[in-house]
């Protein structure tokens, strides 16, 4: 077996299940040799998934580190790579390349109160640090997660609601962007209500992700409302290849979006060209 | 002298309201040579200059200013205006947004002060319809052959393929002969498209053949044997004589003397019932 | 210590020598190029060992322009990763200039970063670098003006000084120490008068090119007028990341064969639209300028920042090939000209 950061390793699917129309969670176990050192990761990493063949493309890691076994990642169709993921099933081998990334700053967290906020397919690294974070309850302050989506059968990880919703001084917002039939819930943009619920900086870590105009948004109404740029914390996607650092396509500025990133408090963000 | 006509023409033009900028060439830093360049402000007009390495095709650059207000003001050779003729016919320029500056050559030189291989034959289009000129736009009689020129035609089939092999195992894939290309205009290319990929970036002789063979074929017809391609190559791949190659066929098919220099539509753009079908013969 | 000293007449088989031991690379001649390339001597071509730029730089050698990274085969429950590593050779490169070597240690700031990249590390390990003494390609040449010394180039193992009739030999690591004795039956002492003359060469780079900041820094550099002119006239034939010492950015690519096939990588440059451009559509720097931009930035300014030098080794390979003839050291200039006619307006 070849070593080697450009090489990926073996992993087993156990489990497809649909996430969205275009969002497919793969539930993956990480074959590794006995005596070898286990798939150890942070909420917010990701890996490299590959189809050999095909290529390969950054898929956050959207399980958390609390509940070990099969690591969870939620692949939406876009390109030829995620094409060709979505025609495996379980018992098809992918190839992995992990765990790659900075992860979120937990340490930073412990003992804040959290605001997620989230938008569509931007749920999917959260989910790991929500999952994470009620798996830790005591260690943190009050949750609030405030997520939308174009239409309610985008909404994702809809099986995760009730036990957010239930968990002890845990609020979960949902929204879609338009009415539709059969949702009696609320009505608008992300953002608005954000804007809404006026959760105070206090001390509150606000920790967001989504499309970008989603975000512009909620960035700005965020710094609006007084939270310092150390306290809010969001995940950045962008083409990467070799995820290491090495083949420079994920470069800004002077960082590396796949070994600074791909999670940046704002204030390192502010420090950066605005390309993103 | 005509450059002096030049700038006092380029300073003009850029004093009209819808005046973007105007096109023309202008000195290397080291002297060495001159450059495209683009003329924003009439104080700057000292910039251009008009000589005989004035290489570029000031046209090529024309599709990629895009913009749809103003006009653009462009000094435009003979054989520049081949390109731009095509292109106006393509749909790729809009006459009426160019102001066109023919200046009259005798032929390009290297810096050996040889005359540039490219020139020999010169037909460029006495004819076009320039919107100012520097003085008369008068066909140069240049000699017709390059004395050290390569005749593929004369080369055996084994020859050429053993020609085309050491021309193209030299080729770096950097595909500069494309983006100099005034007829390569298209916005999405295919060798840049990665679903699907079409050629592999692997530095075989597959690949290679089958990048240069389908931009020389897409090319066909439109090639106005300008061998900027050529020029550019830092490896020096004879790209001019592929391209002329496959014009030269088209001439000698459909009887059509070259993109912008005829006034008919290129036969690879264009249908007629009684185009010759060599190829097809034999077959129903 | 005694200078030693080797005959012109005896380069050739000094490369033989040599190869006895390790695989040896020199700038030779190919038929139809205008500058020398890396190859092999003694496979037909002339060695063209002097102050010539060879077209692509040394980090072929190191960074090859395409590299299988691993095959695979199909298998019952579908392909699977088939190829070993391969150990790396022993090599001696043969005649490399100062700027080529200095670009090696920068590449080395992002290929030796953790995680490091195992096969470039091996060839760095295992290659010993003989730099010529240079004195200068052409005006273009602007090494001098980034600390390098061509006469002396740190970074290399051994030293070739043209003098008289051949070259000053001298070790300059250990590893250059080991080459030379290989070569020993080569060598003879140096004369006095070889001596001086190698003492006294000197290079015609130009030693006042500024890609330096200004007084006030970079920081207003990103709105500046230059970005539009620059990309107006550049074409993105990207022939200036291809041609450079220190660019090192790479695409990965699978190829199927059959139920088989390799995944490998291939130079890419930041010129091409398709760069950074995501399969749902979204692209950072989806406008021409502001590649144009990128690269340039990238180069004077972040990989500074970064890694603490300007990712630049003056070899002038950009200006002299660019169809538009614009190279780096333009560009640092008219940056920071903008910003002076900003400052005063």
């Amino acid at each position: 077996m070849p070593s080697g950061l450009m090489t990926p390793e073996p992993a087993v699917i156990r489990a497809v299940r649909e996430v969205t129309p275009d969002t497919l969670l793969f539930q993956v176990d990480v074959e590794r040799p006995a005596g070898a050192a286990p798939f150890d990761y942070l909420p917010g990493q990701f890996a490299e998934l590959s189809v050999l063949g095909v290529g390969e493309c950054p898929i956050s890691i959207t399980s958390t580190p609390t509940r070990p076994g099969l690591v969870e990642f939620a692949v939406r169709e876009a390109g030829d790579v995620t094409r060709a993921l979505h025609d495996l099933v379980a018992g098809d081998r992918l190839g992995l390349r992990g765990p790659l990334g900075n992860g979120f700053p937990l340490p930073a967290l412990e003992g804040r109160s959290i605001l997620f906020i989230a938008g569509g397919i931007g749920l999917a690294p959260l989910r790991g640090l929500i999952n994470f974070v009620l798996d830790r309850r005591e260690r943190f302050g009050a949750v609030d997660i405030v997520y939308g989506a174009r239409s309610p059968e985008l909404l994702c990880f809809d099986w995760e609601f009730e036990t957010w919703a239930a968990a002890p001084d845990t609020a979960l917002h949902l929204t879609v962007d338009a009415a539709a039939p059969g949702w009696d819930g609320e009505v608008g943009f992300v953002p608005a209500m954000v804007r809404r619920l006026g959760l105070e900086p206090a001390d509150r870590v606000a920790v967001a992700c989504g499309p970008p105009i989603m975000i512009k948004y909620v960035l700005d109404d965020l710094a609006a409302a007084g939270y310092g740029s150390d306290d809010v914390i969001t995940t950045l996607e962008l083409k990467m290849k070799c995820g290491v650092g090495k083949c420079g396509r994920c470069n800004i500025g002077p960082r590396y979006v796949c070994l600074d990133g791909p999670v940046f408090t704002l204030s390192q963000l502010e420090r950066l060209p605005r390309e993103y | 002298m005509q450059q002096d006509r030049l700038r006092e023409i380029a300073a003009g033009f850029l004093g009209r309201q819808d005046a973007r900028c105007f096109v023309g060439w202008e000195d290397l830093p080291d002297g060495s040579g001159t450059r495209v360049t683009v003329v924003s402000r009439p104080a700057r007009v000292s910039r251009l200059v008009w000589n005989r390495s004035c290489f570029a095709n000031t046209v090529a650059l024309l599709p990629r200013l895009g913009g749809t207000k103003g006009v653009i003001g462009v000094a435009v050779k003979g054989c520049d205006a081949r390109a731009l003729r095509e292109l106006i016919r393509s749909g790729q320029v809009d006459r009426a947004a160019v102001h066109v500056v023919g200046v009259p050559c005798d032929g390009l030189r290297e810096r050996d002060g040889s005359l540039a291989r490219r020139c020999h034959g010169c037909r460029y289009p006495a004819d076009f319809e320039y919107d100012e000129v520097l003085g008369p736009m008068v066909t140069p009689d240049l000699p017709a052959h390059p004395p050290d020129d390569l005749d593929l035609g004369s080369m055996s089939r084994e020859e050429r393929r053993a020609f085309w092999n050491a021309e193209f195992d030299r080729c770096i894939r950097c595909e500069a002969c494309r983006r100099i290309c005034y007829a390569c205009f298209c916005p999405r290319c295919i060798f840049e498209s990665t679903d699907p990929r079409w050629v592999s970036r692997r530095d075989g002789r597959p690949e290679k053949l089958f990048f240069h063979a389908v931009r020389a074929y897409h090319l066909a017809g439109r090639c106005i044997a300008c061998d900027e391609c050529a020029r550019v190559c830092p490896a020096g791949v004879r790209l001019d004589l592929l391209n002329r190659a496959l014009r030269d066929g088209i001439a000698a098919l459909f009887g059509y003397e070259g993109a912008g220099v005829s006034d008919i539509e290129p036969p690879l753009r264009d249908f007629c019932v009684d185009d010759p079908d060599p190829f097809a013969k034999g077959r129903t | 210590m005694t200078s030693m000293f080797l005959e012109r007449g005896l380069l050739e088989e000094a490369a033989v020598l040599l190869a006895r031991t390790a695989e040896v690379w020199a700038p030779v001649d190919e038929p139809g190029l205008d500058a020398p390339s890396f190859g092999r001597p003694g496979e037909g071509l002339p060695l063209a060992i002097g102050p010539r730029l060879p077209l692509l730089p040394l980090k072929t050698l190191f960074l090859p322009r395409v590299e299988e990274l691993f095959r695979f085969a199909g298998g019952a429950e579908g392909p699977v990763v088939v190829a070993a590593d391969v150990p790396e050779r022993e090599r001696v490169v043969l005649g490399a200039l100062a700027c080529d070597i200095r670009s090696l240690e920068l590449l080395d700031r992002v290929l030796l970063a953790e995680p490091a990249d195992e096969r470039y590390r091996q060839r760095r390990e295992r290659t010993t670098l003989l730099a010529l003494a240079c004195t200068g390609e052409s005006p273009a040449c602007f090494c001098t003006s980034l600390n390098i010394d061509p006469l002396r180039p740190s970074g290399a193992d051994g030293l070739l000084s043209p003098t008289g009739e051949g070259w000053l030999v001298e070790a300059l690591t250990g590893k250059g120490r080991d080459l030379f004795e290989r070569l020993e039956p080569l060598l003879r002492p140096a004369t006095a008068a070889e001596i001086e003359a190698a003492g006294a060469l000197a290079s015609i780079s130009r030693a006042a090119v500024s890609l330096d900041p200004p007084p006030g820094g970079w920081d207003r550099v990103w709105e500046l007028a230059t970005w539009e002119e620059t990309a107006t006239r550049c074409i993105a034939c990207g022939i200036c990341t291809v041609l450079c010492p220190t660019c090192h950015c790479f695409d990965v690519q699978d190829e199927k064969r059959g139920s088989g096939g390799a995944r490998f990588r291939v130079w890419d440059t930041c010129m091409s639209q398709q760069f950074t451009q995501m399969a749902h559509g979204m692209n950072p720097r989806p406008l021409h300028f502001s590649r144009v931009r990128q690269r340039f930035l990238h180069k004077l300014v972040y990989f500074a920042e970064r890694y603490g030098a300007i990712a630049c080794v003056g070899c002038g390979r950009c200006a002299r090939r660019c169809p538009n003839a614009t190279g780096i050291d333009e560009i640092a200039a008219r940056l920071r000209a903008d910003l002076e006619e900003d400052g005063n307006a």
